[in-house]
């Protein structure tokens, strides 16, 4: 199924799904992927967000066409050049701001009909300084969509100490490289927590290069370094399995929170390692699908939370749900229906809301 | 070093010994300093290494914090890397706290190194948001010391060979050289004295250098020389010694001690009285006659021969033994005998033993010592008589010096009893209405009788102090009278030559002090009269300041500049000398006697001070001194300023001056009254201030404004300011002047302009403050002092008005000044000539006081006092002494004698009714005085073109004085027209301007205004060269005011 569905988005043809397929009106959507459709070390992550997007194509009846940068955001303008340039411009291209590039990308399309939404990594304030925000300069650059992580990871660290009962927090943190502006955000949920709950303290918070090995090698001298504490946690699954191999070789009994729920981290969840992780990061692509539908039949998202949706939507799996998130996000992406989110299909006051549960409590 | 020596075997030649000596000494002083020098190296690089490795340690914990913190381990690796390529680490180890080593870098094992040095530091961090530092890890550094090690043993290798090297140049270039300079040369002098030894006198050596070795060539010579030298030398002694024997003037010979004669020069055989040496020695020895023809021995008794060698067994010689002998012809003479034991040993045992014996004739030195004892007898009594001589001759001089100080004094007396005439009698001829002429001339007698009284007193000071009989006074005084009076005397002077007089006086200063008010006041005035003189423009400033206090007394230092002539270097040092001024010319162009600067020092020395000057000739001088003076425990008025200052405190005050002096000062006392001072220094900037605060609502209250200003004026800045619109009211003005205060006045009237007050230059802070207060209208708490005497002088002259005075005096002169000058005052005035005259005249009449003068014929002052207060009904009787003297000591002579009070002659108007004021009040019976009229001046009303008023007020309201003015003006001025009209003719228009003048001033003297103002318009119209009807018709105005005048004063001279 993954494979199938990224040929046929990198074969950059028009994606005809489900029962609209043939639409007139159907709205055709593309979306410049900075990933590469097929896995080469990089983590699945872009193939993962076009393949959720895809789903909620079907979902709703629209044509999606899915461009791949692979990485090369050269590439990337040039394929966003092109879209600017055709003669059958699609109704909207959604972005990611990669290496910066968005910003050059919204100034591609300023002089086109084509309504742009951005996604996964906001525009720095730098670059809204230059270009202005949503529809204000730019008229036809009608919102963006972004990972609310700080609540993500606050939501984490309630779990974790759920988990850990009548003890006070004592939490070691590893988050990702000060370069990166998701570390902080993520960095400051786990504080905010534990700054609202009055107990327990942050004992450190120590910057990694996300990887594994990094996790695992700073976690065996901060072990040490505080030997009492009782939570340990990493910004993303990869160095807390790290931090989990350092746990184990000591002996020690900590919690080890991860953050991605990853296919491994689920199966560490399994067989009794990490505590809880959070997913999936990859599900923004669904959620710009599920505003782009609304928009176009006359529901704009700029009423329901504004034109700048940070969405709040991670979903904190522990042992116990781990199988129920692993079935209905892994194994059966492409069976998803995201119509349950639209509010032009189901009506509701409010902001939109994305509660992955309702995914995953019906499979 | 005799060690190594003696190791060499004692014949080894000198240069061999000397060479390996100093071979082994450069090798052991090489080798030492090498050993020490390479161990310090060494010590200083391992001290070097072990503070490289605490710094790197250091360094190292710190730049490792942060990645250990985070634990990044690829940056720790790296840093440790870094430092790897350090060649003396041979460890280095980052360890974690309850980890372990993180990161470590091993080049060499710790345990393969020999003494490694080892630091340890502790690596802290503290995490942001201001927790505490903790101890996270530690750094650990080793290093080897091999390198230094390597690097020094290097070194030592080198500077071993090297000093070896150096050694073995030296040895050899020593051997080679000695062998040269020394040993050669020793040999030839040994040959030379080996020579010399077997008796070759004449061997000598060549000289071949000037080094020690041929100096000693040269010295080996010359002993050579010497040798045969004194081997002649021994020969003609001989010969010598022997002459001096035979030749000597005194006696020689050798005695044994059983008398017998071995030897005698011809000189004893003639002392002796025998022909030759050889007849004595028979003599004595018994060969010839044996005994003498006295039968006495021919040379010494037996006793004295026993005597002789008991003094020499004692004393191992006879020094100046006195013996009489008895020559050949039986005369006695004195001998003195000088001895020893032959050949100068005493004799031991047997032996011939003898002596050498000396003799000299004494005899007609024993006769001179009898003369002298006699003598000396009358010494003693020529002493006695003389010292009473001297004593006499000290009575005399003592005697004469007094008699120079009664001198001094009688000639004071005498100088002064004249002197106060002619000061009384032209002082009251001034004031008779002379015409300008003769008030001129009068004027200027009275001027150079002033300034001889002034020549006299600078004498007279001058010989009290050669004497040493000048006295300070000590009693209390205030500076500020000192001051005040200061500015009268020398401001006047000033004043005539248009300088500006400046007082610099700083906030602070005591103003009661204990000293001599009179000498302080003599010192400043003669320099102040000094810069004043010899000043043509500028200013003349008198500064005091504190220099320092102590309990009860301060020292002061005053300073008088001015802007003069100056005076050139090399007449600064004699200017206190006595007779002598800057120079001859200066002294006949000023006056003066030149003792002024001599008698300043004497007195500020007295005052505990010293008195200096600096200056540049051209730009002026600067004359300074010190002084000492008591302080009164109680300081009653030294604040007066400050407490009455509290009503001035925070009133605006704008200045302009443009003398920076003068505003420098005005600001310095404005501001220590208190008030807020503004300071500009011309006429337009003061009028923009004035504005400009008024616009700002800080408008000034006073304006303290001077008066000659360039550009504008003080009146016209008035007249200017006077325009000037103005919100608030416009500031009190005080007009600054040190000028005419009148011609202010008169100019601000003529422009109908007020000024609140005028203020004449110098101000002092008292003057000051005084006249603010009053200009502001605000509470006045002390009247000034100048007020407040003057005052008091009007209250009590009103009151003498009426008494009965008798003036004791002998000088005729003096008696007529002394009635004169009171009866002006109304005082009766009855005189007698001397003390029993005075004495005879008290008990006839009834008197409401005495002037007594001191010296007078028959009866003197202090014997009619004394006389006088012996009667109780004159006991209260006021006395009031007449001095000429002016002694230190004659108030209290006066005082002693019973009077009451003392005036120095010459007198002083003012002075001397003063002091009658404070004595004397009429009697309630004396009735009107005969020398006041009860009206004045009601005959002179009726007189035609005359206002007599305000004349007659100018003359003291005296009728008499008045009518004879009257009378003058009639006889000189009768016949102006004539005159005027033919020095016309003569063409003499300076003479007709002259006439016309002279007519202005003596009119309005008289108080015939109209004839004054018609002489002025016509004198103008001389001036400018008028036509002649225009002048004609002047002439015409003053006769037909002159006419009435005339005929009026005529008919009122006629009329009496």
């Amino acid at each position: 199924m993954d494979r199938r569905t990224a040929l046929l988005a990198g074969a950059a043809t028009l994606c005809p799904a489900g029962r609209v397929a043939s639409q007139p009106s159907a709205p055709r959507v593309v979306f410049l992927n900075p990933g590469e459709p097929v896995e080469r070390g990089k983590g699945p992550h872009w193939r993962m967000t076009a393949q959720l997007m895809a789903a909620a194509a079907r979902t709703f009846g629209m044509q999606l066409e899915v461009l791949y940068a692979e990485r090369d955001h050269l590439l990337m303008l040039r394929q966003a050049e092109s879209v600017a340039q055709r003669d059958d411009a699609p109704d909207y291209v959604v972005i990611v701001n990669e290496k910066l590039a968005a910003l050059q990308m919204l100034q591609m399309f300023a002089r086109t009909s084509v309504k742009v939404l951005l996604i996964h990594n906001d525009l720095t304030s730098e670059q809204r300084r230059e270009i202005g925000n949503e529809r204000e300069q730019m008229r036809n650059w009608i919102g963006t969509a972004t990972t609310d992580e700080a609540r993500a990871e606050y939501r984490l660290m309630e779990e974790l100490c759920r988990q850990l009962g009548d003890r006070e927090p004592l939490v070691i943190g590893i988050t990702g490289d000060r370069s990166t502006p998701v570390s902080l955000e993520r960095a400051q949920g786990i504080s905010d927590f534990i700054a609202h709950g009055g107990r327990g303290q942050v004992l450190q918070l120590a910057f990694g290069d996300w990887s594994e090995a990094d996790g695992e090698s700073k976690a065996n001298i901060l072990l040490s370094r505080y030997p009492k504490a009782n939570i340990i946690w990493g910004a993303n699954d990869s160095m807390a399995l790290g931090a989990l191999r350092a746990v184990k070789a000591r002996g020690a009994r900590l919690l080890v929170g991860g953050t991605g729920a990853w296919p491994d981290a689920l199966t560490s969840m399994g067989e009794g390692g990490l505590a809880a992780s959070l997913g999936s990061h990859f599900f923004i692509g669904a959620w710009a699908m599920v505003l782009l539908h609304d928009y176009h039949h006359g529901l704009d998202f700029a009423a329901r939370g504004g034109v700048t949706q940070k969405l709040d939507y991670m979903y904190v799996v522990n042992r116990d749900n781990a199988p129920h998130y692993d079935q209905a996000v892994y194994k059966r992406a492409a069976a998803l229906d995201f119509s349950v989110y639209s509010k032009i299909l189901h009506p509701k006051a409010g902001g939109y809301d994305f509660n992955l549960a309702l995914l995953v409590r019906n499979t | 070093m005799r060690l190594p020596i003696r190791l060499i075997p004692q014949a080894t030649s000198l240069h061999a010994k000397l060479v390996l000596a100093l071979a082994i000494l450069v090798a052991l002083v090489a080798a030492g300093s090498a050993y020490v020098l390479i161990e310090r190296e060494r010590e200083r690089r391992f001290l070097e290494l072990e503070g490289r490795a605490g710094r790197i340690a250091e360094l190292f914990s710190r730049s490792v914090a942060y990645p250990l913190w985070n634990v990044d381990r690829a940056a720790i690796d790296g840093q440790l890397a870094a430092l790897a390529p350090n060649p003396e680490v041979a460890e280095f180890s980052v360890t974690a706290v309850g980890y372990g080593t993180v990161s470590a870098v091993t080049k060499l094992r710790e345990a393969d190194l020999l003494d490694p040095i080892v630091r340890v530091q502790a690596i802290e961090y503290a995490p942001p948001g201001g927790a505490k530092p903790q101890k996270i890890g530690e750094v650990r550094v080793v290093m080897t010391r091999g390198l230094v090690e390597q690097a020094v043993a290097a070194a030592r290798r080198v500077i071993l060979a090297l000093v070896a090297a150096i050694v073995a140049v030296l040895y050899a270039a020593t051997f080679v050289l000695l062998r040269r300079m020394v040993g050669a040369p020793i040999q030839r002098l040994e040959a030379m004295v080996d020579r010399i030894a077997i008796g070759d006198l004449d061997a000598r050596c060549a000289i071949e250098s000037g080094d020690e070795l041929g100096r000693l060539a040269v010295r080996v010579n010359t002993m050579a020389d010497r040798l045969r030298d004194s081997a002649r030398r021994l020969r003609d002694s001989e010969a010598t010694y022997r002459g001096i024997f035979e030749n000597s003037l005194e006696g020689i010979f050798r005695l044994d001690r059983s008398g017998g004669l071995h030897d005698a020069n011809p000189a004893l055989a003639r002392l002796m009285g025998y022909a030759t040496s050889a007849e004595l020695m028979a003599a004595v020895n018994g060969e010839g006659g044996n005994a003498s023809p006295t039968g006495r021995p021919p040379l010494f008794t037996p006793a004295q021969i026993e005597a002789q060698f008991a003094a020499l067994a004692r004393d191992g010689e006879i020094a100046g033994m006195e013996l009489q002998l008895t020559r050949a012809d039986g005369s006695p003479i004195w001998v003195q005998l000088n001895a020893r034991w032959q050949g100068g040993v005493p004799p031991d045992g047997g032996g011939p033993a003898g002596f050498d014996g000396l003799i000299t004739d004494i005899t007609s030195r024993k006769q001179a010592l009898e003369d002298l004892r006699s003598h000396r007898d009358h010494l003693e009594e020529a002493v006695r008589e003389r010292t009473a001589q001297l004593v006499d001759a000290m009575k005399r001089a003592e005697v004469a010096n007094q008699a120079k100080s009664e001198f001094l004094a009688n000639m004071s007396h005498e100088i002064r009893t004249p002197m106060n005439a002619i000061l009384g009698m032209s002082y009251l001829a001034l004031e008779s209405g002379l015409n300008p002429q003769q008030h001129d001339y009068v004027q200027k007698v009275h001027r150079s009788a002033e300034s001889l009284l002034g020549i006299i007193n600078d004498i007279l000071d001058f010989s009290k102090i050669e004497a040493g009989q000048l006295d300070m006074e000590q009693i209390p005084f205030e500076l500020g009278d000192v001051l005040d009076n200061l500015a009268n005397l020398v401001g006047l002077k000033v004043e005539e030559k248009g300088l500006e007089l400046v007082f610099v006086l700083p906030p602070g200063l005591p103003g009661m002090l204990i000293g001599d008010p009179l000498r302080l006041g003599q010192v400043l005035l003669n320099l102040g009269n000094n810069a004043a003189k010899f000043t043509d423009r500028g200013e003349v400033v008198v500064a005091i300041e504190e220099l320092e206090r102590e309990a009860g007394s301060v020292l002061l230092r005053f300073e008088v500049r001015d802007t003069g002539v100056g005076i050139a270097a090399d007449q600064l040092r004699r200017l206190f000398q006595p007779f002598s001024q800057a120079d001859a010319s200066t002294s006949r162009r000023f006056g003066g006697t030149g003792l002024g600067l001599a008698i300043g020092r004497h007195l500020v020395q007295k005052m505990g001070g010293d008195i200096g000057v600096e200056s540049t000739p051209g730009q002026g001088s600067r004359f300074f001194f010190s002084a000492r003076f008591g302080m009164p425990p109680e300081r009653r008025r030294v604040d007066r300023a400050r407490a009455a200052g509290e009503s001035l405190r925070g009133v605006r005050v704008l200045v302009a001056d443009d003398n920076d002096s003068a505003r420098e000062l005005l600001l310095t006392m404005s501001r220590t009254l208190g008030m807020q001072v503004t300071v500009t220094g011309d006429g337009e900037a003061a009028i923009r201030a004035v504005v400009e605060a008024d616009a700002r609502d800080e408008p000034f209250e006073l304006l303290l404004l001077d008066w000659k200003m360039p550009g504008m004026d003080g009146i016209e800045c008035v007249r200017r300011l006077a325009q000037a619109v103005q919100r608030h009211r416009p500031p009190t003005v005080l007009m600054l002047t040190a000028f005419g205060r009148n011609e202010v006045l008169r100019q601000l009237a003529q422009q109908k302009l007020s000024v609140a007050a005028t203020l004449t230059k110098p101000v002092t802070p008292s003057t000051l403050l005084d006249t603010c207060l009053a200009a502001l209208g605000r509470t006045r708490q002390h009247l000034s002092r100048g007020a407040l005497r003057e005052a008091a002088l009007t209250g009590k002259l009103a009151g003498l008005a009426g008494a009965r005075v008798l003036v004791v005096e002998d000088n005729l002169f003096n008696q007529e000044v002394a009635r004169e000058l009171l009866n002006r005052v109304g005082i009766d005035v009855r005189v007698a000539g001397n003390g029993s005259e005075a004495l005879e005249l008290l008990s006839r009449e009834d008197f409401d006081g005495v002037l007594m003068d001191c010296q007078m014929p028959v009866m003197d002052g202090y014997a009619a006092t004394r006389a006088l207060r012996a009667e109780p009904r004159w006991r209260d009787l006021p006395v009031i002494a007449l001095t000429a003297n002016a002694m230190v000591g004659d108030r209290e002579k006066a005082i002693a004698a019973g009077m009451n009070d003392h005036i120095a002659k010459p007198i002083k108007v003012q002075e001397m009714l003063a002091t009658l004021a404070r004595w004397v009040r009429p009697r309630a019976v004396a009735g009107g005085s005969p020398a006041s009229p009860p009206a004045p001046g009601a005959a002179f009303r009726a007189l035609p073109g005359i206002d007599s008023g305000a004349a007659l007020a100018a003359v003291m309201n005296d009728d008499r004085l008045y009518r004879r003015l009257l009378g003058m003006f009639v006889e000189q001025e009768a016949g102006f027209v004539p005159r005027f009209r033919s020095a016309c003719l003569a063409g003499d228009w300076g003479r007709a301007k002259h006439m016309t003048h002279d007519l202005k001033g003596v009119a309005a003297s008289v108080g015939a205004d109209a004839v004054s103002a018609a002489a002025a318009a016509l004198e103008a119209a001389c001036g400018r060269g008028a036509e002649a009807n225009e002048i004609e018709a002047l002439v015409d105005a003053v006769s037909r005011a002159l006419e009435p005048v005339i005929t009026g004063v005529r008919a009122l001279e006629t009329g009496t």
